[in-house]
C-alpha cells in the first residue's frame, strides 16, 4: 500500500473523524497489482487508471505500450498493429480485446479496427493484459492474448470533468464528463473529441493520415437488491481520417498509383448486464448488447455490420474445493459490404454466427496452496464448424510472496470475411515475362474455397515473487506451435485478353504455413523511494516459421511470419511524485528491427504534471523525443504507404468541479 | 546507435533524480488515515477483562507511531488510551491492540500464531485477505479505504465486535 496519495476534505483532520466518515474518503492508489494478481495462473499485466494518467498515452493501443509482450507499432496518425506474442499486422488476428465484456472485433479482417475504438481514458478503471491463450474462457480468436479494457464504476466518476488541450501531432482534444446519482443507482454521461495532424512519408512530405473523431457515451450502474446489479452502457462515434495507397495499377510505369484515400469509421452500440446471486450464494451475471459500424474505405469497400451478442455465465461451487464457471454464448454478425476497386466482396451479405458452452473448474489440491484449472470451450461457427478448445493451468502458491504456475493450451482463429469471401489487388508485376506485358497479382479464392481454422497450441510457465511492497517481479515463458496458419500459393496464370490487356496471376489461399514460437516476459515493480516509482519490462521473441513448397507467396508469409513483430523490446517507466501533487513520468522504449523492413528504434515519452489550483490539473507531455520521426511499420494487407511517426509535444487541462 | 541513446536518457535521468532532492509527499497523509482506523476500530471493540488502559501497540513500522499518539490519552469506554511500540508478539500479549506493520508482514503468520487466544486485537494494513490471518484486514477497495473482520478469530480469542463495525465491514468472515 506504499505510493497511495490521499485526498482530505479541506480543514479536517482524520482524528476528528468517526469510521463512516473515514471510510467515504477518496484515495488515490497506485495498483495493488501484486496483490492482485497472486492467484492469476496465467502471464497477466495490469495497467491501471493511474498508469493510463501519467504515461500520457492519448489513445488505447498507445497505453498497451506498457505491457509487456504486447507489441504496438503507429501505422498512422489512427491506427496501429497490436499483437501479443508476435504475428502483428494492422488487422492482427490472433488477439482478442473486450471493452467491458463486448468483444471489439471485425469478422471482416478478423481482427481489431484501432481506429474505431477509443473511450475516455479517464473512465479506464484498468486494462488487463493477458499473453497466451485465453480461448477456454473467451473464445476462438484469443489465439495469443486477450485485452480486457474494464471502465470504472459510475459511482466512481461523479461530479463533472472537463478537458481541453493541444499540440503539435494532438493538435486540439477535448471531453467532457458529468456523473449523478439517479435514485439507487448511478450514471454518467461523457462526450470526447479530437483532431491529429498527419504523419510524414518516408520522402518527408505530409502523409495524408489526419484524423478526427467525435465520440459521445453513456454508463450507469443500478443496484437492484443484495448481490444484484444492472449495468446499461452505451457510446456512438464518429473518427473519420485519411490514407494514402499505392494502388496496384497494370497501366502505370511503376505499377502502381499514389491515391489520396478518405477513410469514415462510424457506429455505436448498447450493452447491459446483469449479475446476481442465486439463494445458494452462487453468482450469474447474463450480458447482451448491439453493435452497428460502418465503415468505408474510398474506393475499395463500404461495409456496414450490425452484432448482437449474448452471453450467460454462473460461478458455483459443486462439492468441497472446486469452483465452478460455465456459461453460453450465442453470437451473430450481419454485414452488407460494397466493394469496388482493388477489393471485390462476394457475397455481399453474409451472416456470421457462434454458439458456444464453456466450462472452467478450479480444484483446489492443497487449499490455499496448489490449485489446479481446467477448462474447455466449445464453439460451433458458421465459417469452420465445431472447434474444441481446452486448457489446463496449475498454481502453486506457497507463500503470499510467491506464486509459481503452468499452463497449457490449445486455440484457435476462425478465416476472416476477406479471407473466404474477397478478392483484393496485391500488386503489380511490371514485367515478369519480358514480353513488355505487366501482370496483376490478385489474391482470389476458389469457388469453392475453403478454409480451416488456425490451430496453436502451447505451453507455459510463469514466476512472480514479491520482496516486498516496494519490490515485485513477474516472468513468464512460453512455448507456441501454430500450424494451419493462412497463407497462399500462386495459381494457374492467366493470359491477357482483350477486356483484360495484362497477366492476371491468382494467389490462392491455403493453411499450409506452421510456425514455433518462443519467448519471455519480465516485468519489475520498483519503489526504491516512497516518491518514486520504476518500472522496467522486457520481451524476448523467437518465430521460426515453415513452408511445405517453395512456393513464393508461401515463403513470403514464412519470412513475414518470423519478423512481423520484434525479437527485444524494452520499457522503462519511471513516476516520481513531489509535494503538492506535482509527477514527473518518463518512459523510455525500444523496440528491435522488424527483419529488414523496418528498423530499430528507441523512444523517450516525458510528462510533467501540476496542481497550480485545487482540482485543476495542468500537464506537458513530450513524445517521440528522441528522434525527429520513425517508422514503426511497415503496412501490410493494404496499399497504404509507409509513414514516420513525429516528435510530438501537447499540454493539458483537466479541471474536476 | 539507438541503444546508446537510450543509455544517455538513463542517466539524465538519474541526474534529474538527484537534482531534485528527496522529499516524502503525501504519504504521511495515508499513514494518518491508517492511525485513524486503529483507533476507530478500538472503538467497536470490547475485550473479556477491561481495565482502565487500553494498550495500543506498534510492531514495526516506526513512523506510525508518532501519528498514533496522538490518540493517547482519549478515553475509549472506562479505558484510557496509551500508545507504545514492541519488538515481539510476546511484548504484545500485554497490549489490548496491535497493529503490525507492512514492513513485519514477512513474519505475521508466526506472530499472530503466537498470540492466538490471547484478547488482542490484531490489525494490519497489508496482505491478501484469505492468507492474511489477523482480525481486521485494512485494505482498499477502488478509491477508498476498506476492512475486512475476522470474526471467527476473535471470538476464539474472547473479543467481540459491535454490530456497527461488522455492517461497515466489506467482508466479514
Amino acid at each position: 500500500m506504499a505510493d497511495t496519495r490521499v485526498v482530505l476534505p479541506d480543514l479536517v483532520s482524520p482524528d476528528e473523524l468517526g469510521l463512516e466518515e473515514l471510510l467515504k474518503i477518496k484515495v488515490t492508489t497506485s495498483s495493488r497489482k501484486a496483490q492482485d494478481l497472486q492467484d492469476v495462473a496465467a502471464a497477466a499485466f495490469v495497467i491501471s487508471r493511474e498508469d493510463i494518467e501519467r504515461s500520457g498515452a492519448t489513445s488505447i493501443p498507445e497505453a498497451l505500450r506498457m505491457a509487456p509482450g504486447i507489441s504496438v507499432a503507429r501505422i498512422a496518425s489512427n491506427r496501429w498493429a497490436v499483437s501479443a506474442r508476435g504475428f502483428n499486422g494492422r488487422f492482427s488476428n490472433k488477439l482478442l480485446v473486450l471493452m467491458d465484456g463486448r468483444a471489439i472485433y471485425s469478422p471482416l479482417f478478423s481482427g481489431v479496427i484501432w481506429e474505431a475504438e477509443d473511450t475516455m481514458l479517464e473512465d479506464i478503471d484498468r486494462i488487463e493484459v493477458i499473453r497466451g491463450s485465453g480461448a477456454a474462457m473467451w473464445g476462438a480468436n484469443a489465439v495469443n492474448g486477450v485485452i480486457n479494457i474494464i471502465t470504472r464504476k459510475a459511482r466512481d466518476t461523479q461530479g463533472n470533468m472537463l478537458v481541453a488541450g493541444g499540440g503539435t501531432n494532438e493538435k486540439a482534444f477535448g471531453a467532457i464528463r458529468h456523473g449523478e446519482k439517479s435514485g439507487d443507482g448511478y450514471y454518467r454521461i461523457w462526450g470526447k473529441a479530437f483532431s491529429r495532424d498527419e504523419s510524414t512519408t518516408l520522402a518527408n512530405n505530409s502523409g495524408n493520415d489526419s484524423s478526427h473523431s467525435g465520440r459521445i457515451g453513456f454508463r450507469s450502474d443500478w443496484p437492484l437488491s443484495a448481490g444484484n446489479s444492472l449495468m446499461v452502457s452505451g457510446s456512438a462515434h464518429n473518427s473519420p481520417s485519411g490514407d494514402r495507397w499505392n494502388i496496384p495499377d497494370p497501366f502505370s510505369a511503376q505499377g502502381f498509383t499514389s491515391t489520396n484515400i478518405h477513410q469514415t469509421n462510424k457506429g455505436g452500440h448498447v450493452l447491459a448486464r446483469h449479475e446476481w446471486l442465486l439463494e445458494n450464494g452462487s453468482e450469474a451475471s447474463l450480458q447482451g448488447y448491439v453493435d452497428h459500424s460502418e465503415m468505408s474505405l474510398q474506393n475499395a469497400i463500404h461495409e456496414r455490420r450490425t452484432t448482437l451478442d449474448l452471453d450467460f455465465q454462473h460461478r458455483f461451487s459443486p462439492a468441497k474445493w472446486h469452483d465452478l464457471i460455465w456459461g453460453l454464448g450465442y453470437r451473430i454478425s450481419h454485414d452488407n459490404i460494397d466493394s469496388q476497386g482493388i477489393l471485390s466482396v462476394l457475397p455481399s451479405r453474409r451472416d456470421f454466427e457462434i454458439a458456444s458452452v464453456f466450462a472452467q473448474d478450479e480444484i483446489s489440491l492443497l487449499p490455499d496452496t496448489l490449485r489446479l484449472t481446467l477448462g474447455i470451450r466449445l464453439e460451433h461457427n458458421s465459417f469452420t464448424g465445431l472447434e474444441p478448445q481446452p486448457n489446463a493451468r496449475l498454481i502453486w502458491t506457497p507463500n503470499s510472496q510467491q506464486t509459481l504456475w503452468s499452463a497449457v493450451s490449445r486455440a484457435v482463429r476462425t478465416p476472416s470475411r476477406t479471407e473466404l469471401n474477397s478478392q483484393l489487388d496485391l500488386s503489380v508485376l511490371p514485367d515478369p515475362l519480358g514480353l513488355g506485358i505487366p501482370a496483376r497479382v490478385r489474391y482470389m479464392p476458389a469457388v469453392d474455397q475453403t478454409l480451416s481454422a488456425e490451430k496453436v497450441s502451447s505451453v507455459e510457465l510463469g514466476y512472480r515473487h514479491q520482496w516486498s511492497p516496494q519490490l515485485s517481479l513477474d516472468a513468464a515463458a512460453f512455448y507456441s506451435k501454430s500450424d494451419n496458419l493462412r497463407s497462399g500459393n500462386l495459381g494457374t496464370l492467366q493470359p491477357p485478353s482483350l477486356s483484360m490487356p495484362y497477366f492476371l496471376q491468382p494467389v490462392i489461399p491455403n493453411n499450409l504455413i506452421s510456425a514455433r514460437s518462443h519467448g519471455v516476459e519480465l516485468s519489475l515493480d520498483y519503489r526504491p523511494l516512497p516518491w518514486w516509482r520504476i518500472q522496467p519490462t522486457y520481451s524476448y521473441l523467437h518465430v521460426t516459421s515453415h513452408a511445405p513448397s517453395s512456393d513464393p507467396i508461401d515463403q513470403n508469409n514464412v519470412t513475414y511470419a518470423e519478423v512481423s513483430a520484434p525479437k527485444n523490446q524494452f520499457s522503462l517507466r519511471s513516476s516520481m511524485t513531489f509535494p503538492e501533487q506535482r509527477q514527473l513520468d518518463v518512459w523510455l522504449r525500444h523496440a528491435s528491427a522488424l527483419g529488414d523492413r523496418v528498423e530499430g528504434y528507441s523512444s523517450l515519452d516525458v510528462r510533467y504534471a501540476w496542481h497550480p489550483v485545487r482540482n485543476l490539473e495542468l500537464s506537458v507531455v513530450g513524445q517521440n523525443l528522441f528522434d525527429h520521426h520513425h517508422v514503426e511499420f511497415a503496412p501490410d494487407l493494404l496499399p497504404s504507404e509507409t509513414l514516420q511517426i513525429n516528435r510530438s509535444v501537447y499540454f493539458k487541462a483537466k479541471w474536476q468541479f | 546507435m539507438s541503444v546508446s541513446r537510450f543509455l544517455l536518457a538513463g542517466t539524465a535521468l538519474l541526474l534529474l533524480v538527484a537534482s531534485f532532492g528527496a522529499r516524502a509527499a503525501s504519504v504521511a497523509e495515508e499513514v494518518k488515515l491508517k492511525a485513524a482506523f486503529v483507533y476507530n476500530f478500538s472503538l467497536f471493540t470490547t475485550w473479556p477483562n477491561m481495565n482502565h488502559t487500553l494498550r495500543i501497540c506498534v510492531l514495526g513500522g516506526g513512523t506510525f507511531v508518532p501519528l498514533l499518539k496522538k490518540y493517547e490519552g482519549r478515553q475509549v469506554q472506562d479505558a484510557v488510551v496509551r500508545v507504545d511500540q514492541v519488538l515481539s508478539a510476546k511484548e504484545a500479549r500485554a497490549c489490548q491492540v496491535l497493529f503490525i506493520d507492512s514492513s513485519e508482514h514477512e513474519r505475521i503468520d508466526s506472530i499472530v500464531k503466537e498470540l492466538e487466544g490471547s484478547p488482542v486485537l490484531t490489525v494490519a494494513d497489508y496482505g491478501k485477505p484469505s492468507s492474511n490471518p489477523v482480525m481486521i484486514l485494512l485494505t482498499q477497495d477502488n478509491d477508498r479505504f476498506a476492512f475486512e473482520v475476522h470474526q471467527t478469530a476473535a471470538t476464539a480469542a474472547g473479543l467481540s465486535f459491535s454490530f456497527k463495525l461488522l455492517k461497515l465491514a466489506r467482508k466479514v468472515y
